[in-house]
């Protein structure tokens, strides 16, 4: 079985290896190359779904792509990285909305899909016992209960209000705005900050 | 049919209408398109189904025309993808909820891909994900632990074998215990009830004799004391022998699991807990414990004997009693909130304390001093915030508790005062004034009990973690009988050997090379590449998943630890030089080298001079608090360590990484006479160092890109080599050093 997909470093390890990717890239390429950055717009760029999956004619070349925020946080639609499958990167979209129509859609929609991390609207419960904690939570999608380890390291604060919660199977639950929470949520909360 | 997440009907319904027979099958949460839905992975000999939701047909993937499946991460969800001949395709999406499964699924579809049959890992299996006795699927898969069901019983019970050899001294602390409050409660009864009552009344049977009375507090009083003294004597004196003897069953069982165990956890947070651990644990066992029983046994007797004294008075008293244990549980809880955030935040302060005064230089540097105030400032206010609130609610708090128990006095003043003045009940002044002074004293085991909860809890908790490492079993083991040759060859093989730490992510792929005995071999690759796992894998810190590494000819699996270590030493990057003497940290691998051998080893290595420049030469005490080395100094101090142990096999990880030039080339004089006449494994990305290797090996993505010597892989078109070391010089042309 041949492995395209070997060793695909999780979320976590992404940066080291695309700088290894640089220095390993087939074709070989040069300091220079390596630094330049390809800036894609719908000039240079195709976009296109197959298969479920998406892919970007570029030079003539069709490959599939993997689409990734640079700024996760704060920009939801610009600066968007777009890596083949080994994470060699092959451009950077500045704002989706240079594409338009469809395009924009897809890219959109692949980036939602790929930052999917269910919204908590409510705390319902927090239950704690031998260093797990036991969460259940209101999400759009109804409830779901999940278990932190560690649980004040599984808090992560990103800016003044948006908490990230990672649980032990590696999902993340976010909530956008502790402020706008209800009183018995944010008292269930507090604690761990 | 392995099914590694149970079926429903609707799927099996399915399965019959297509007639067909799988062996594997697995749950996804999502559709393709990511929307929650419920999707099931199937697969027999011949294909891979796909059901998506009820509403769709089954869709068929020939497995003869699969090249590769994989799972890609996304951020809290996964996609499992597939390459059918040259097209990638989507199968399925899940969140990380599912991912497990999805892997497994991954992992026997290889197999039954390449005609094997099933034979499923119990370890794979549906019921092992949930706990046998309440049903319901583990939190954490790696810790297979129930939190509803945990046998608390049990725990407790193994602790206490633990301590059984105190058996004595802890039967004798409750002895102690038990006097000690006989004492406390005779003492009342003989300074006010006996007092009063018998003595001092011209009706009573002793009236007159103050002296008896006397003799008898003073007695009381002096009994209590021994016992306080042979209490305080035997805790002490076993406190810190118990202490110590769970401290060292912790280190013990800890220093004996593989490295695995600590690369899944976080090693500082488990050094605390190790010291934390010990104490909660004996608090409970040798504090909370005894006293528990105590306090039970004193509520009890004052509560008989109040009502012994007076029925109807100390129905009325113990009605506050419910109200104020309640109280304090309630107290205890907001202190332990209040308190938990005043550690967080002083946590925190620290955090920021110690992050800016360590990066000093850099805050200078870009001037960022005011930004660094403000940030301290905020932080400061927010500890002193809840310091506020802490200190604020400990007030009121003992205020309001202070009224409840006092309530209690106050009742049984007016309700007593109105008995003795009626003659209700036959009450006497004397006995009332006992009745107080037990009213008082029924209080503080009930302040006791409210707070054995917590402490149960957490003491619980650390025993769950104490026997987790004490049960944990190294995944490396040495085998029954070991082979121990008398004379290990040099030779070093790796045959087709696969590893991969975390499951799905091999990190080393179908690995062989062969280096003979005195030979060297470099390994090249860039960061991540696997370098340092085959150094890993070659000591013996994690054992290979496929294939076999020999040395001397022998398979590592069927050496002794002795025989093996004995003959292999490692250089690396990061140098570990443990607190104590240069001497002794040179000495580290052979502690009885003579004094010759260790100044020899050190002027091999080049480290002599430095050492003799050093106040207290060989004496010199390094590490936290002591003398500063040089990254060169104690890279050059651990390759004296490597000479003085001379072993056949040396590993060289980076030795030379992240030096100057300067301090390069005479660590590479040192390294070179190092390395005569051994078998020796060079790891590098600065291609440099290892021209003079006899055979270079590539490593990319864990496998073996290309071998050869430097000059073969320099001839190669299109080599990754040739490209690696056309890129370096290009490099170190345009820095102005050209080697």
């Amino acid at each position: 079985m041949d492995d395209f997909m070997h060793g695909r470093p999780g979320p976590g390890r992404r940066e080291s290896r695309e700088r290894d990717g640089e220095k390993h890239g087939a074709p070989a390429r040069s300091l220079d190359e390596i630094s330049k950055t390809v800036w894609l717009t719908p000039e240079n760029a195709v976009f296109s779904s197959r298969n479920g999956l998406l892919w970007l004619t570029l030079d003539g070349k069709e490959t599939r792509v993997i689409l990734c925020r640079e700024f996760p946080f704060d920009c939801l639609w610009e600066y968007i990285s777009v890596l083949d499958e080994e994470h060699r990167e092959l451009g950077i979209i500045r704002s989706t909305g240079l594409f338009a129509g469809e395009t924009r859609e897809l890219l959109e929609n692949e980036l939602r899909r790929r930052y999917y991390a269910p919204e908590v609207l409510r705390i319902l419960s927090v239950k704690e016992r031998y260093g797990f904690s036991y969460w259940k939570v209101q999400t759009p999608e109804g409830e779901v209960r999940f278990t932190l380890h560690d649980t004040y390291r599984s808090i992560q604060r990103v800016d003044a209000g948006r908490i990230v919660f990672s649980d032990v199977n590696g999902n993340r639950f976010e909530i956008p705005d502790v402020s706008k929470l209800d009183a018995k949520s944010q008292r269930r909360l507090e604690l761990y900050l | 049919m392995l099914e590694i997440d149970r079926i429903p009907t609707w799927v099996t319904d399915k399965i019959k209408e297509a007639g067909i027979a799988p062996q594997l099958a697995a749950r996804c949460d999502r559709t393709r398109e990511q929307e929650p839905g419920e999707v099931f992975l199937l697969a027999d000999l011949q294909s891979l189904y796909v059901l998506d939701r009820e509403s769709r047909p089954l869709e068929q993937y020939p497995l003869r025309e699969l090249s590769n499946i994989a799972v890609e991460e996304q951020r809290s969800t996964g996609r499992l993808l597939a390459r059918f001949r040259e097209d990638t395709v989507l199968l399925a999406s899940f969140t990380n909820f599912c991912k497990e499964s999805v892997l497994l699924f991954v992992k026997y579809l290889k197999r039954l891909a390449q005609g094997e049959p099933i034979e499923p890992d119990p370890k794979d299996l549906p019921s092992s994900k949930c706990c046998p006795k309440c049903g319901m699927p583990y939190p954490d898969l790696n810790r297979r632990i129930c939190p509803h069901c945990m046998e608390k019983g049990k725990l407790f019970r193994r602790m206490a074998g633990f301590f059984a050899k105190y058996k004595v001294s802890l039967v004798l602390i409750l002895v102690s215990l038990v006097v000690l409050t006989a004492m406390s409660i005779l003492t009342p009864y003989f300074s006010k009830g006996f007092f009063y009552d018998e003595v001092i009344d011209g009706a009573g049977p002793f009236y007159g004799e103050i002296l008896l009375v006397l003799g008898l507090v003073i007695a009381t009083r002096l009994l209590k004391m021994l016992a306080t003294m042979v209490n305080n004597w035997i805790t002490s004196s076993v406190a810190a022998k118990m202490v110590y003897e769970l401290k060292k069953t912790i280190f013990h069982s800890i220093e004996r699991l593989s490295l695995s165990f600590f690369s899944g956890r976080q090693t500082g947070g488990l050094m605390t807990q190790v010291n934390e651990d010990a104490n909660t644990i004996y608090e409970f066992f040798c504090d909370g414990l005894p006293y528990l029983i105590v306090n039970i046994v004193q509520v009890v007797v004052l509560t008989v004997l109040m009502a012994v004294i007076q029925p109807l008075l100390a129905l009325l008293t113990l009605i506050t009693v419910p109200v104020f244990f309640f109280m304090m549980r309630w107290v205890y809880r907001n202190e332990k909130k209040l308190h938990a955030r005043r550690f967080s935040g002083s946590r925190q302060l620290n955090s920021l304390l110690s992050d800016v005064l360590s990066g000093m230089r850099v805050v200078k540097a870009f001037s960022r001093e005011q930004q660094e105030i403000d940030r301290f400032t905020v932080r400061s206010e927010t500890l002193a915030e809840s310091d506020r609130k802490l200190s604020l609610f400990h007030n009121y708090a003992g205020h309001i508790s202070g009224v409840v128990l006092y309530l209690g006095t106050i009742i049984s003043w007016a309700v007593g005062g109105w008995m003795v003045i009626t003659g209700y009940g036959g009450l006497t002044y004397g006995m009332l004034m006992t009745f107080i002074a037990y009213v008082g004293m029924i209080y503080s085991p009930l302040h006791f009990f409210s707070d054995m909860m917590n402490r149960s809890a957490d003491c619980t908790n650390a025993m769950q973690r104490l026997f987790e490492i004490m049960d944990a079993q190294p995944d490396v083991c040495e085998p029954e009988h070991p082979v121990r040759p008398e004379v290990l060859g040099g030779s070093v093989e790796f045959d087709n050997v696969s590893f991969s730490y975390i499951k799905g992510k091999r990190v080393i792929d179908h690995v062989s090379f062969s280096v003979p005995e005195g030979g060297v071999l470099g390994i090249v690759g860039h960061t991540g590449a696997g370098k340092s796992t085959l150094a890993n894998l070659l000591m013996r810190l994690y054992d290979a998943e496929e294939g076999e590494i020999r040395v001397g000819g022998i398979p590592v699996r069927e050496l002794a630890f002795s025989s093996l270590y004995q003959n292999i030493a490692i250089v690396s990057q990061e140098t570990y030089l443990f607190m104590g003497t240069i001497l002794d940290n040179i000495r580290y691998a052979r502690p009885d080298a003579s004094y010759e051998e260790v100044i020899e080893a050190s002027r091999c290595a080049g480290a002599h001079e430095f050492i003799m420049k050093l106040p207290d030469a060989y004496h010199t005490r390094i590490g936290f608090g002591y003398q500063d080395l040089s990254g060169g100094e104690r890279q050059r101090l651990s390759i004296a360590r490597a000479i003085l142990k001379n072993p056949k096999i040396l590993i060289l990880d980076e030795a030379t990484a992240a030096m100057d030039t300067g301090t390069e080339r005479r660590i590479q004089e040192a390294l070179a006479r190092l390395i005569e006449g051994k078998t020796t494994i060079m790891i590098a990305h600065r291609l440099s160092t290892l021209r003079d290797a006899d055979a270079l090996v590539v490593i990319e993505h864990g496998r073996v890109a290309e071998c050869g010597t430097h000059r073969e892989l320099l001839q190669k078109e299109d080599g990754i080599y040739k490209k690696l070391f056309t890129l370096q010089m290009e490099a170190l042309r345009s820095a102005g050093i050209v080697e």
